[in-house]
């Protein structure tokens, strides 16, 4: 791959940037082509095609500015309606974005693939029908209109003690590279020299209404040649002249001028009035590192930390000094910071924010091929993608949604016979939701499809031997849709490609709950499903409640506690050598939460009653005993640092108002190593850890449920319920 | 020896008591030098690891490194120090017994380790600086630190052989 000689990596950088944003458009474009075709998408597509051309022929990468030239060639046609956008072309255009993505990959990681670019091209051509031919007014020759504004920049040159000359120069190599080296020579000139007019002007040139000949009057304080070696010394341009200009003469040419100037001008018109639209849009957003806006966040994060403690020492400084009129206003000050620190960190917050859009975006064209390959056709409705959420989330769920859309398409709906046999219209429907629920981001993803079958699953899962008959005939329904989580699952009689090797689901689940998110499923036999996803809406703070063990203070993520509840010696039971409590309907596995940290040997006083985090992660569920439970308030997460953040069962740390670190639990980590620490209890065997985990959890179910009964039941529960509500 | 304004190279150093013994780094690697403030442990870090620290804002992991040379554990006094050091872009604290000073030193004075100590384990002592009063052991922090992890998988690799024996 060959790069123009002075390409930095930050021009490279810039390039990679606009590139990947072009090609989402194109991708968004190309696949609302196929739907209906308008003049303004058809537009979009063209632009997005002619920057890329542009800008990788800034960037010297031939290759790609060959591929975006055809398909801009194609473009142009179906613009001027002399070619009809066919399901071949939406093909073609697509195979072209694979080919640039292709490319632009290329770039990046330097693999040298090889592109077929002949077939590419040949298909872009066969497309359009005839061969491509470019027709623009190369040889005529550039003259150059002088306003009267022109003048007077011209005297100000000539003031500032420079001589004004006359340039002209023109474009030797490649015709589809003209605009970009004149683009080039403006701005060398507009640098070096004080650039008063051009023909063609900036605007003509970006809009491609440009030959190859160029003429400009410029202000230097420069000599002939040197003007002459700073146009030469740009690619591709030859036959330079420099003379000096000479007014007067411009003033008798002013009167032939306008007739000149005026057809370029129309040109540029007609393509430029729509590329102005998103240099506007444009205007209104930067760019920022990520970096930066992680650095900002984190300064920002040390503010909220002082602003605790700022308020903290107002408060003892009242109590010690009352009605001192220096306190006062001490209390003033600091509740102003507090206020404005919140507003910062409010606002700083949905500075990070982006909409889930920018995830949804590529989901059409994925599921367009999926859908063709399978041969499902089906109408895929997006909604609220303009719902916003943290950088870092939408990091995360990207993978997880990918595949339960794949899943929904390949494993949900049924096949288009049988749709038409079960009454149901050919074309399936898979809906992407997003929205905003309290603290959360809501997705989903609905089917209208078979849904899923607790029998068949149960009975697929009985055939696998991942559970025994006995172990099925005891689930629920619900149940039994739930297995669907867990490894090893896949209920399509034949894992194809796409989606279904029997892993997926359980990865999901664990990607979105590795976020502290939440996923569940319903789903109704013979009208689909609908998978729902809950995730927070930032990773960079977390509703926490903090909980001391031992003498160490730490915080439970809020999204993992189902409640919190006070247990008498008396409450506890031991059930093969574990201590099991009961909850309601469950019985649940009680554990000190510094054994399971590995903080201590988790020894504790058993006349005491004790304070029970009960944690949830997907179906497993304990107990964490804690000594002491504090308010749940929202906190900062820190990293660890590479030589402590491997520590199993914290997946990080924050710093409390009074300046104190507290370890942040990681929960379905813990949650993991109680199930895993029964297995090896019971079950010598290696294998089946699922069917041992249901089964012994169901045992005990039993067990339990046998000895307390009635006896117990009605008693629990009002006790409980009056520590609910206490 | 500090009055030493002669063309000839110096070091500046961080000397700081360890078990009763000089120790210096190069004053290059430390950021800054606190008092000692309550360690939060952290389960199942290595073992070297006394825990994490707020640095002003940020969380930084402290290493004992009595613990960390075998050294036996004393009672924390105020003399106690964390020096703030960098190691690879990263801010890791280390325990010491007191910081005694900061010293320019002649780079002539300093001898390479071989001649004093001979252990397979030290490659991250870096020279002896030999002063009238007393002799200062060179560190190089970021050895002392990136060495740990070899140490510690050393140290678990023991384990199965001390048990068997």
């Amino acid at each position: 791959m060959q790069l123009a000689d002075d390409i930095t990596s930050e021009d490279l950088k810039v390039f990679l940037e606009e590139a990947e944003e072009q090609l989402q458009l194109l991708d968004d474009e190309v696949i609302r082509l196929e739907k209906e075709t308008t003049e303004d998408g058809l537009a979009g597509i063209f632009r997005a095609a002619h920057t890329l051309k542009g800008s990788s022929a800034m960037l010297g990468y031939t290759a790609m500015t060959e591929v975006a030239h055809a398909m801009e060639s194609l473009l142009d046609k179906l613009r001027n309606h002399e070619v009809s956008v066919t399901s071949e072309v939406v093909d073609a255009l697509l195979h072209s974005l694979d080919v640039l993505r292709v490319l632009t990959d290329e770039l990046i990681d330097e693999q040298g693939v090889e592109v077929d670019f002949a077939s590419l091209v040949a298909e872009l051509e066969a497309c359009m029908g005839i061969e491509a031919s470019d027709s623009s007014d190369a040889g005529s020759s550039a003259s150059i209109a002088i306003t009267d504004e022109n003048l007077a920049s011209i005297s100000q040159a000539l003031d500032a003690g420079e001589t004004v000359y006359q340039l002209n120069a023109s474009v030797t190599g490649d015709e589809m590279f003209a605009s970009i080296r004149l683009f080039q020579l403006t701005t060398e000139l507009s640098d070096g020299a004080r650039l008063i007019v051009a023909n063609p002007t900036l605007d003509d040139i970006q809009a491609e209404a440009n030959g190859k000949s160029f003429t400009a009057i410029v202000g230097s304080d420069k000599s002939i040649d040197d003007l002459t070696q700073i146009a030469i010394g740009v690619q591709d341009i030859g036959e330079v002249s420099v003379v000096p200009f000479d007014a007067d003469s411009a003033k008798a040419t002013q009167a032939a001028a306008p007739a000149a100037a005026a057809a370029p001008a129309q040109a540029a018109s007609a393509a430029g009035g729509a590329s102005d639209s998103p240099k506007k849009a444009v205007a209104q957003t930067i760019r920022i590192d990520v970096d930066r806006l992680d650095n900002l966040m984190n300064l920002i994060g040390e503010l909220v930390i002082d602003r605790t403690r700022l308020q903290q020492i107002g408060r003892s400084l009242a109590a010690k000094y009352k009605a001192d009129d220096l306190i006062e206003s001490l209390g003033k000050t600091s509740s102003h910071v507090v206020k404005v620190v919140n507003d910062l960190q409010e606002d700083f917050m949905k500075v990070r924010m982006l909409p889930v859009g920018t995830v949804f975006s590529s989901f059409p064209r994925m599921m367009r091929d999926l859908s063709k390959s399978l041969d499902k056709p089906i109408d895929l409705q997006i909604e609220g993608g303009d719902t916003e959420i943290d950088r870092t989330v939408i990091e995360k769920i990207s993978d997880p949604l990918v595949h339960m859309l794949r899943n929904a398409l390949d494993h949900g709906l049924e096949s288009k016979e049988d749709r038409v046999a079960a009454g149901k219209p050919a074309e399936g429907i898979i809906k992407l939701s997003a929205f905003h629920e309290q603290n959360h981001i809501v997705l989903t993803v609905q089917d209208d499809g078979a849904g899923i079958h607790p029998e068949k699953i149960k009975a697929s899962f009985v055939k696998k031997g991942l559970i025994t008959e006995e172990t099925a005939s005891r689930l629920t329904d619900s149940e039994a849709v739930d297995l669907i989580w867990m490894a090893g699952a896949s209920t399509k009689e034949q894992a194809t490609e796409v989606s279904g090797r029997g892993v997926g689901m359980d990865i999901v689940k664990s990607n979105i709950e590795a976020i502290n998110g939440f996923v569940e499923v319903e789903s109704t036999p013979g009208e689909g499903s609908i998978f729902t996803a809950r995730l927070p809406l930032t990773l960079a703070t977390v509703q926490s409640i903090l909980v001391e063990t031992d003498g160490t203070l730490c915080a439970v993520p809020l999204a993992y506690v189902l409640e919190a509840v006070k247990l008498s010696p008396s409450e506890i039971s031991t059930i093969s050598g574990r201590e099991v409590f009961r909850l309601r309907e469950d019985v649940i596995p009680l554990i000190s939460l510094s054994e399971a940290t590995g903080l201590t040997d988790g020894k504790r006083n058993m006349e005491d009653e004790l304070h029970v985090v009960v944690a949830r992660v997907g179906d497993r569920l304990a107990g964490f005993a804690v000594d002491e439970l504090n308010e749940p308030q929202e906190i900062v997460v820190k990293s660890l640092g590479e030589y402590v953040g491997g520590a199993r069962g914290v997946s990080g740390a924050s710093i409390l108002g009074d300046g104190r670190v507290v370890l942040i639990m990681d929960i379905p980590t813990l949650l993991s190593g109680v199930g895993m620490r029964s297995r090896k209890s019971s079950i010598a065997d290696e294998k089946p850890m699922l069917e041992s985990e249901l089964s012994e959890i169901a045992e005990l179910e039993r067990e339990i449920k046998e000895i307390q009964e009635l006896r117990e039941q009605k008693a629990a529960r009002t006790s409980e319920q009056a520590e609910d509500a206490a | 020896m500090s009055e030493n304004t002669g063309v000839s190279e110096e070091r500046q150093l961080v000397v700081f008591d360890l078990n009763e013994e000089a120790y210096g780094v190069d004053i290059s690697a430390v950021r800054e030098i606190i008092r000692m403030q309550e360690i939060t442990r952290v389960p199942r870090a290595p073992e070297f690891i006394e825990g994490v620290i707020n640095l002003r804002g940020k969380v930084i992991p402290v290493v004992d490194l009595r613990s960390r040379f075998s050294m036996p554990g004393t009672e924390r006094t105020d003399e106690h120090r964390i020096v703030v050091v960098d190691v690879g872009g990263q801010d890791i604290g280390m325990v010491v017994d007191a910081v005694t000073e900061v010293s320019r030193i002649p780079s002539s004075s300093i001898e390479p380790p071989s001649t004093v100590i001979t252990t397979n384990d030290s490659e991250y002592l870096t020279g002896i600086v030999k002063s009238e009063e007393k002799l200062i052991i060179l560190l190089d922090i970021a050895k002392v630190i990136s060495d740990s992890e070899q140490v510690q998988l050393s140290e678990v690799q023991q384990l199965p052989d001390s048990a068997a024996a």
